[in-house]
């Protein structure tokens, strides 16, 4: 069993700041749980999944987050609680029924939670998504630590029911991802019945049909709820302060910053002159709370990830309230103190309080850290950022490396979001030439696919993943379909959401907890649009360049499907189609005309060159055994025998 | 001749315009493709010497090297090059009957080849739609199917390249005159390479006054004919001013100025009309259905031709003068107009580090310019 239903009050775990939102979910009785995969979120569903047959929990992988809200909100009407989990851009893709749900208002206790990505980490955009909490009106709380993860989770789930609004819980990758202490408490009893209710009239929030209008009034309800929101918020237990009763600077800070702070001020021996009051309810900000606390400090740094969200929350306070705080120096990202990009850490938070008190901080000795750059120059190995070995997109992008450039009329590929995003790199042989939000290259590919008006003449095809194609990329090859673009779509179907960890989704025969479910299939959609469809194996190295080829030739929106498992997914794991072998009489070396197109250009780290003997070989213990680098030495030295078991 | 890699291939050829997808350069590095009539750049390759540079007919070609080697002569002057005879000739009984673009001199001629034994096979084009397409025959029954003219570049040099890596040791090429000389340079063993393989063992020219960019010319056809029909093209004499197209049941006919914007630029610079590096050149005698001119150029063709005289593949007897007369004004046109154009770019004889397309020595040089 695991230990997440452990049921011993008080018994304590080091655990990941996921898990601790999980621990905390249980403890709320949450009966519902949905989410798309997105780093650094994607533990949260999956551990909820794992012990939803325990705990009579409904969980489910949804098609994207937009409908991971619906499926929550969906569970709040019927009076279950609810927990709908994603990262930061989730957000975008699920805020057009957010900003409904806002309106509305929930029933049973809904929780979503999005875990954001400063620094971009594993995310190709750092926005952040507490803006949206100004933005939708709904309440925006920030987990401290990994107690307060727990604690803070179970909370938002009363709180949600206290105003009857949707919570919104932001967590980052450094809490998210990083582990602490947790203390647990107790779990509640699994009886719940779901009954939607909609006999009384639309302005009875809890049993009247739940719609968004007449707009004005509901609107005006939404705000009494988040004023009730900021009232609870004055005397929250996550709002802390620590420090001097008068501190010379006061930091203001939430969310993992918390740490960066609290180690900054004691890595100068501020303790007992600076203070911190770390928020855990970022909006809307308690002002009372807030107010008191400028009073206090004539300086005030603000210490946050990653835009002046809290910053410019409280410079309003301090304006509306300027004759009771008095005049307060502030310090931020707003005049340069602290940077406006990136992720933050304790060195950062250091220098900026430093700087702030007149005083001088190196973390390091200048020449301690010329040193240990060189050593790494010099002693670390470099390592490519690229597809795993035997990925079938390096195969895939290698057959439309090929196509394109033997086409020769500057084709290129708009990219999507997925392992395959490396394809504008080496790895990738450089054919992506644009990458944007989930779904978007196909979008973008139609676009481009209405230009030949205007002279435009290269050929554009779209790649995305299966994931990616029914989160997102089914209405915009409809629109390519309906307009008559001229595009290649090329559906990369490597079984699985691959880049967050395999979960599965609708293509896949597999429920969130790994039970049977009936598999959609994406061929068969596209075919159903009425274009060509075509499967290809993308091992198929030759044959699948000649069919890339032919439809490159053709106009209209075209579909191929490469079809091909991705190496790490479950059914491949550890197992090698191919035991590869470089004969190294046969392999030229340096002498190859070729000058080395297997380890310069091709790059598969399973396939190295070994400088002793000038040839290249296979690393067996990281080959997985495709067999592709077979079909692309030109000497035939790599050779290929099944493994027949 | 100055021998540079990739690079110097890429930006002196390829992107100026030069390249006509002859395919010298292709198969013999996984770096450098043909399709659809144009050459594709795979991957960058760093070699600063490399056999693509080397066999490409359109970068520092020095016209008196490779002439010296083939004819033991500097180039020359003439309108049509190097050669030893020039007769009219058609296919004789021996040969398999096929639709012939004129009269079937090349495909009697690597049919009596294959017969005698003196080939294993012969690359040659067939048609696939609009496109040509090179096979590797080694059977008559392969050669004939070729027979007929595609009037585009077909990278028959990459398939000899692919047919030496099959097992044919002994394989005849057919080919355009810009292939021709590459076919030259290949038999030169220009880099020195120990072990060399000695190239073609027999050349076949084709006379050409220009061939068509695929893509422009498909475009130009795409609505007029469907493309799996086509059976022959053919460009009858002036004053006709048509490019025919035969199918099985019509006659699409197209005006010649249309398809002559399908001209890609590199032809405009090409000074041979009738392949004067091959080791025999075919082409047709204007106004005489049925008929070839045939010049022979070395001891090998002039063999080839005896042979299959001698076996009843073909028969061959003088040329006319007159027709003699037009063949050399025509040839000696295209060559002037090509060499002026060369000279006044700056493309001929260069100093330094600039690329050459061409190296011939001043007197000649003059000589064709006059």
């Amino acid at each position: 069993m695991s230990y997440l239903l452990d049921e011993r009050e008080g018994s304590e775990y080091l655990i990941m700041g996921n898990d601790a939102i999980v621990r905390g979910a249980l403890e709320a009785g949450v009966a519902v749980a949905s989410a798309y995969p997105g780093t650094p979120s994607s533990e949260i569903i999956e551990n909820l999944a794992g012990v939803s047959k325990e705990r009579g929990i409904y969980a489910e992988w949804s098609v994207n987050e937009k409908v991971a809200v619906e499926v929550a909100f969906a569970a709040s009407l019927a009076g279950l609680r609810s927990i709908c989990a994603m990262k930061q851009y989730g957000v975008n893709v699920a805020s057009d029924f957010l900003l409904h749900v806002a309106l509305s208002g929930t029933r049973g206790g809904m929780v979503l939670v999005h875990c954001d990505d400063p620094g971009a980490l594993s995310s190709i955009n750092e926005g952040e998504s507490r803006h949206f909490a100004r933005m939708l009106e709904l309440p925006l709380v920030e987990p401290g630590d990994f107690q307060e993860a727990k604690d803070m989770t179970a909370w938002t789930f009363e709180l949600s029911e206290e105003i009857g609004s949707c919570v919104m819980l932001r967590s980052v990758t450094r809490l998210s991802h990083a582990s602490g202490n947790v203390r647990f408490g107790p779990l509640p009893s699994i009886e719940r019945k779901a009954s939607f209710r909609f006999e009384a009239m639309p302005d009875d929030p809890r049993t009247g049909p739940v719609i968004t209008m007449p707009v004005v009034r509901r609107h005006e309800e939404l705000q009494r709820r988040l004023r009730r929101a900021a009232q609870i918020f004055e005397s929250s237990p996550f709002n802390t302060y620590t420090g001097p009763e008068s501190p010379e600077v006061c930091i203001i800070t939430s969310s993992a910053c918390n740490f960066y702070s609290r180690e900054a001020t004691a890595l100068l021996g501020l303790e007992d002159r600076v203070g911190i009051l770390k928020l855990g309810t970022t909006w809307p900000l308690p002002v009372g709370l807030v107010a008191r606390h400028l009073a206090r400090a004539p300086k005030v740094l603000f210490v946050e990830e990653v835009l002046p969200f809290i910053e410019e929350n409280v410079k309003v306070i301090a304006a509306e309230r300027a004759s009771e705080i008095g005049p307060t120096l502030f310090y931020g990202k707003n005049d340069g103190t602290i940077p406006m990009i990136g992720e933050l850490n304790p060195d950062i938070a250091a220098r900026a309080l430093a700087r702030v008190m007149g005083m001088k901080y190196e973390p390091l000795e200048a020449a301690y850290r010329t040193t240990a750059l060189r050593t790494a120059e010099e002693m670390a190995p470099p390592r490519d950022l690229t597809f795993c070995p035997g990925c079938p997109h390096r195969a895939s992008f290698w057959g439309l490396h090929h196509a394109l450039t033997l086409d020769n009329r500057r084709g290129f590929v708009c990219g999507d979001i997925g392992c395959y995003t490396l394809g504008f790199l080496p790895c990738g042989f450089n054919v992506m030439k644009t990458s944007h939000s989930m779904g978007s290259g196909i979008g973008i590919a139609s676009g481009f696919g209405k230009l030949k008006g205007f002279g435009f003449d290269q050929p554009v095809a779209a790649v995305c993943g299966d994931s990616t194609f029914f989160h997102a990329a089914i209405p915009a090859l409809i629109n390519a379909v309906h307009n008559q673009a001229d595009l290649l779509f090329v559906l990369l179907d490597n079984s699985g959401t691959a880049m967050t960890g395999f979960q599965p989704h609708p293509g896949l025969p597999l429920d969130a907890a790994g039970a049977a479910l009936p598999a959609v299939d994406a061929a068969s959609i596209c075919s159903a649009l009425g274009v060509p469809v075509v499967t290809a194996d993308p091992f198929n190295v030759e044959e699948t360049r000649e069919i890339l080829l032919d439809l490159l030739g053709r106009k209209g929106v075209r579909v191929i499907v490469m079809k091909q498992a991705c190496a790490l997914s479950p059914e491949k794991k550890g197992k090698k189609k191919f035991a590869m072998q470089v004969d190294a009489e046969a392999c030229r070396g340096a002498a190859c005309g070729c000058n080395r197109l297997c380890t310069r250009i091709f790059r598969c780290p399973g396939l190295v060159w070994n400088a002793s003997i000038e040839a290249a070989c296979i690393d067996e213990v990281i080959c997985a055994g495709c067999g592709v680098c077979a079909s692309i030495c030109p000497a035939g030295a790599i050779r290929r025998e099944e493994i027949t078991t | 001749m100055n021998i540079r890699g990739q690079r110097e291939l890429k930006a002196d050829v390829i992107e100026r315009g030069m390249c006509i997808a002859c395919s010298a350069c292709a198969s013999i590095c996984p770096y450098l493709r043909t399709y659809r009539g144009k050459t594709a750049v795979l991957f960058p390759c760093d070699c600063r010497q490399g056999r693509c540079h080397a066999y490409c007919p359109k970068i520092d070609v020095d016209l008196d090297e490779c002439s010296q080697r083939m004819f033991g002569e500097a180039y020359s002057p003439t309108p049509i090059g190097s050669y030893r005879a020039i007769y009219e000739s058609r296919v004789c009984a021996a040969t398999p009957a096929s639709s012939f673009q004129a009269g079937g001199t090349v495909t009697s001629i690597l049919v009596s080849e294959l017969a005698r034994g003196s080939i294993d096979a012969a690359v040659c084009t067939g048609r696939n739609g609009i496109r040509p397409e090179p096979r590797i025959a080694s059977t008559a029954s392969e050669v004939t199917a070729c027979a007929g003219s595609t009037y585009a570049v077909s990278p028959v040099i990459e398939s000899y390249h692919k047919a030496k890596a099959q097992g044919y040791s002994r394989c005849a090429i057919t080919v355009l005159p810009c292939q021709a000389l590459s076919c030259a340079i290949i038999r030169s063993n220009p880099l020195d390479e120990p072990g060399y393989p000695v190239g073609p063992s027999l050349v076949v020219g084709l006379f050409c006054t220009w061939s068509l960019d695929l893509r422009q010319f498909q475009e130009l056809v795409r609505d007029r004919v469907d493309e799996d029909a086509i059976r022959k093209f053919d460009i009858p004499p002036p004053p006709a001013e048509r490019f025919e197209i035969h199918t099985g049941s019509e006659r699409i006919d197209i005006p010649l100025s249309d398809v002559r914007s399908c001209i890609p630029r590199a032809c405009e610079y090409c000074f041979d009309m009738t392949a004067e590096f091959a080791d025999l050149s075919a082409g047709l005698v204007e106004g005489r259905a049925g008929r070839n001119i045939l010049v022979v150029r070395t001891e090998r063709g002039e063999e080839a031709v005896k042979a299959a005289v001698e076996k009843g593949f073909l028969e061959v007897s003088p040329l006319e003068e007159s027709i003699q007369k037009g063949l050399f004004a025509a040839a000696a046109s295209k060559k002037r107009r090509a060499f002026s154009r060369c000279l006044s770019e700056g493309m001929i004889n260069c100093e330094g580090e600039t690329s050459s397309y061409l190296r011939v020595n001043s007197e000649t040089l003059n000589a064709i310019i006059i």
